[in-house]
């Protein structure tokens, strides 16, 4: 067995503690629905702003391009004289905080019936919707990796952390499946999901 | 060729092959499942269209260690702690069960090719697995010659392996190509 990074027996609850923590920054934080829009806005901004859809490839061009250099491309971007510039749809949605709202994220119900709803979902509302005003956000990060450690017990004796601590045997791992849709359309795909998510998400 | 599966039914042949190794008394770790999978793809020529690289245990595919979380995601697997003193077992939760089931008929017609693999390795353990794995990739890496050359070869690329076990590896895996073309080319 190769060796491994391990606690003692008497660290087991500050281990507890700073995984939940951690799991609560993520899920409440990191994870959140409007963080997560405003990077995929970002980065459809950054898309259609910069030269052939790529950073510099010189090194030093690219050391010298700064948040505040983009933040100011985004708000001078958005004057009337300059409303058609590469990315402007974009950053009057991240300006005039018009993003994209929270249409639909992927819960357990529905994976029972399909793993892959949340995808069939998107599939779906790119079609009905356009794909311009759809997005989907997937995030996976598995905790069994990170929690699965050693522990020495006050008798010399060494288990998996897993088997002695319900708690971190319980944290689920960080995931979020959203799908995003164009805040002007969201009441009409609201109703359209809810006549028609079944059909959607059924096995073929 | 890569065989056409969409990502469920691979996801229900993964559970099926999984539950094979356990009838045949695999411990069903990832290590277990990824060096099966190995002989799955490489020896019956079944073709997942994973890519094997050979890593710090033998032959390992981030591919499938990436749709093995991906299975964890969507709720289709877990990990059971069954002895504290070693690694999680893999295990389909009722959702992966439903999904192997919903998709059994796409995927009946792999049945004997994973059956012969859980047979051969399912009382194997990872050390034995390393080696079988690694002496499976010697000899498919164009080192088709004699058991002592691959052997040679084996302990040149895993030094801790001893010669008499690669050897050993050597010829037990000679023996399952051999026993695999005379059950298949029937």
């Amino acid at each position: 067995m190769e060796p491994m990074l391990g606690i003692e027996e008497g660290g087991l609850h500050s281990a507890e503690a700073l995984l939940l923590a951690r799991y609560f920054m993520f899920t409440q934080v990191y994870l959140h629905p409007i963080r997560r829009i405003y990077d995929i806005h970002l980065k459809d901004f950054l898309i259609e702003w910069l030269n052939e859809k790529k950073f510099f490839k010189s090194l030093d061009n690219y050391l010298s391009l700064t948040d505040n250099q983009i933040l100011t491309e985004i708000i001078n971007i958005n004057t009337r004289s300059r409303k058609k510039k590469p990315g402007s749809v974009h950053a009057e949605r991240i300006l005039k905080r018009d993003h994209f709202k929270l249409l639909y994220e992927k819960n357990p119900e529905d994976g029972r019936i399909n793993p892959e709803a949340s995808h069939k979902i998107y599939e779906e509302c790119v079609s009905q919707f356009g794909q311009s005003n759809v997005r989907r956000d997937y995030y996976y990060k598995g905790a069994s990796k990170i929690n699965h450690f050693p522990v020495q017990r006050h008798d010399g004796s060494i288990e998996s952390v897993l088997s002695l601590s319900k708690t971190l045997s319980q944290i689920p791992p960080f995931l979020v499946d959203y799908v995003f849709i164009e805040s002007s359309l969201l009441e009409k795909a609201t109703v359209w999901l809810k006549k028609c998510k079944n059909d959607i998400i059924k096995l073929p | 060729m890569a065989i056409n599966l969409n990502r469920l039914e691979k996801a229900s042949l993964i559970i099926t092959f999984i539950d094979k190794l356990k009838e045949y008394n695999s411990w069903g770790g990832e290590t277990h499942v990824q060096k099966a999978m190995y002989f799955l793809q490489h020896l019956t020529h079944l073709d997942l269209d994973y890519s094997f690289i050979l890593y710090k245990h033998g032959p390992y595919s981030f591919d499938f260690h990436d749709q093995l979380t991906e299975m964890f995601s969507e709720g289709l697997m877990d990990n059971e702690i069954i002895n504290s003193q070693y690694g999680p077992s893999l295990v389909p939760t009722a959702s992966g069960k439903r999904i192997r089931d919903h998709f059994a008929s796409s995927i009946k017609q792999y049945h004997n090719q994973m059956d012969f693999i859980a047979n051969h390795l399912g009382d194997k353990n990872v050390v034995e697995l390393e080696r079988m794995g690694t002496a499976l990739y010697v000899t498919l890496d164009g080192c088709q010659e004699d058991v002592e050359s691959r052997a040679g070869r084996i302990i040149e690329l895993k030094p801790h392996i001893k010669i008499e076990k690669a050897r050993q590896a050597v010829q037990n895996v000679d023996r399952m190509r051999r026993s695999f073309e005379q059950h298949f080319s029937n």
